[in-house]
């Protein structure tokens, strides 16, 4: 007789409303961890099973700045990314469509390598809809940094042009890797 | 936090929302709206908060935004709580709407929003709006409309309980 050892993963995404019964953890709710990174934040073969997906983190680059960009790519594509922005540095409010980075999001900045130590930026990233097939993806974008005199808070709403299903969300600084900090995902609401 | 699905709601003809019944057993509501206005042309309009069915009690709303171009901060007198698109192909707006306290009777009722989308052809507009319901009765029902045209058939509305104080709107 063949015995299968079923992992907790297995188990979860078999019976997604009751993830959090599973786990113990907090009570039935809508709100479903799907992964933690530490460093490079690239969440790969995303369930399709969440309305809408949220991405919460702290982040700190290693470049030899004081500032790193924050950057948003889905399914490893480096083209069609269009956005819409409203920053403010301390002394202005802005808003513009140009990426200092290109082929992703440009989503706010974050501290970089050679700012204070223990300096994070922090944001959230809303992907509505991200599973369906029919229309443009959007990320509806908040993010915040300050050092002490300078920094940064950010608005940003972009449109992805392409239909596909989000299956992979990659977030990263100047660098292309290697931040530092902290970055969950969740999905918000089971349609599967 | 805890976060629980209320109701769902798809439209499927042109038309608006209208939320009856919101149980009394959360903290918080937050309101989250995928979709589209219906309009001729391309570009974007207003759409609109009422509680209770009192709309002489929803007070001016104060704004800031980005348009591409240009940051904006200005005080809506028709109160739209966000902006939604309208006419551009394969393109969604998205509104995340939270609303304090909704249960209390000694305040009046503060909300805020995040909006935005980008047109992908042209600019889009991104924003921060906040609004007041300004009675101390609970809210029990809410309703959203469009402004000068109606909610887009296809646009979906989910409607959450939040289950603590723990502030909301990440």
């Amino acid at each position: 007789m063949a015995i299968s050892r079923f992992s907790d993963s297995r188990v979860t995404a078999g019976l997604p409303k009751y993830q959090k019964m599973w786990d113990q953890d907090t009570p039935l709710g809508a709100l479903f961890p799907i992964a933690s990174l530490n460093g490079n934040a690239n969440f790969t073969s995303i369930p399709q099973i969440y309305q809408d997906l949220l991405i919460i983190g702290n982040m700190r680059g290693v470049n030899a700045n004081t500032i790193e960009y924050l950057n948003l790519q889905f399914n490893g594509s480096s083209a069609n990314y269009q956005y819409t922005t409203l920053t403010s540095d301390g002394a202005s409010a802005s808003s513009s469509r140009t990426s200092p980075y290109g082929g992703a999001f440009w989503f706010g900045n974050m501290p970089g390598g050679n700012s204070s130590t223990n300096l994070y930026g922090t944001f959230a990233i809303h992907i509505p809809a991200y599973a369906n097939t029919s229309t443009y993806k959007i990320a509806l974008c908040q993010s915040a940094h300050d050092q002490n005199g300078s920094g940064m808070t950010s608005l940003i709403a972009g449109t992805w042009g392409s239909t596909a299903a989000i299956t992979s969300v990659n977030v990263f600084g100047s660098n292309g890797a290697n931040n530092i900090g902290q970055v969950g995902l969740y999905g918000i609401k089971v349609t599967g | 936090m805890t976060m629980s699905l209320i109701s769902s709601t798809v439209l499927g003809s042109n038309g608006s929302f209208d939320l009856q019944n919101i149980p009394q057993t959360y903290q918080h509501l937050q309101l989250r709206i995928f979709g589209a206005v219906a309009a001729s042309g391309s570009g974007h309009a207003g759409i609109y908060l009422t509680c209770n069915n009192d709309g002489a009690s929803m007070s001016y709303c104060p704004q800031m935004y980005g348009t591409g171009t240009a940051a904006t901060t200005t005080h809506d007198t028709l109160a739209s709580i966000a902006i939604m698109p309208y006419g551009y192909t394969s393109v969604s707006g998205f509104v995340i709407i939270d609303m304090f306290d909704y249960v209390a009777t000694n305040k009046s009722k503060a909300m805020k929003s995040h909006y935005g989308y980008d047109a992908y052809t042209a600019a889009g507009r991104t924003g921060f709006n906040t609004l007041t319901y300004a009675q101390n009765t609970a809210v029990n029902r809410i309703t959203i409309t469009g402004g000068g045209a109606s909610i887009a058939s296809g646009t979906r509305l989910d409607l959450y309980g939040i289950g603590t104080a723990v502030p909301t709107g990440v």
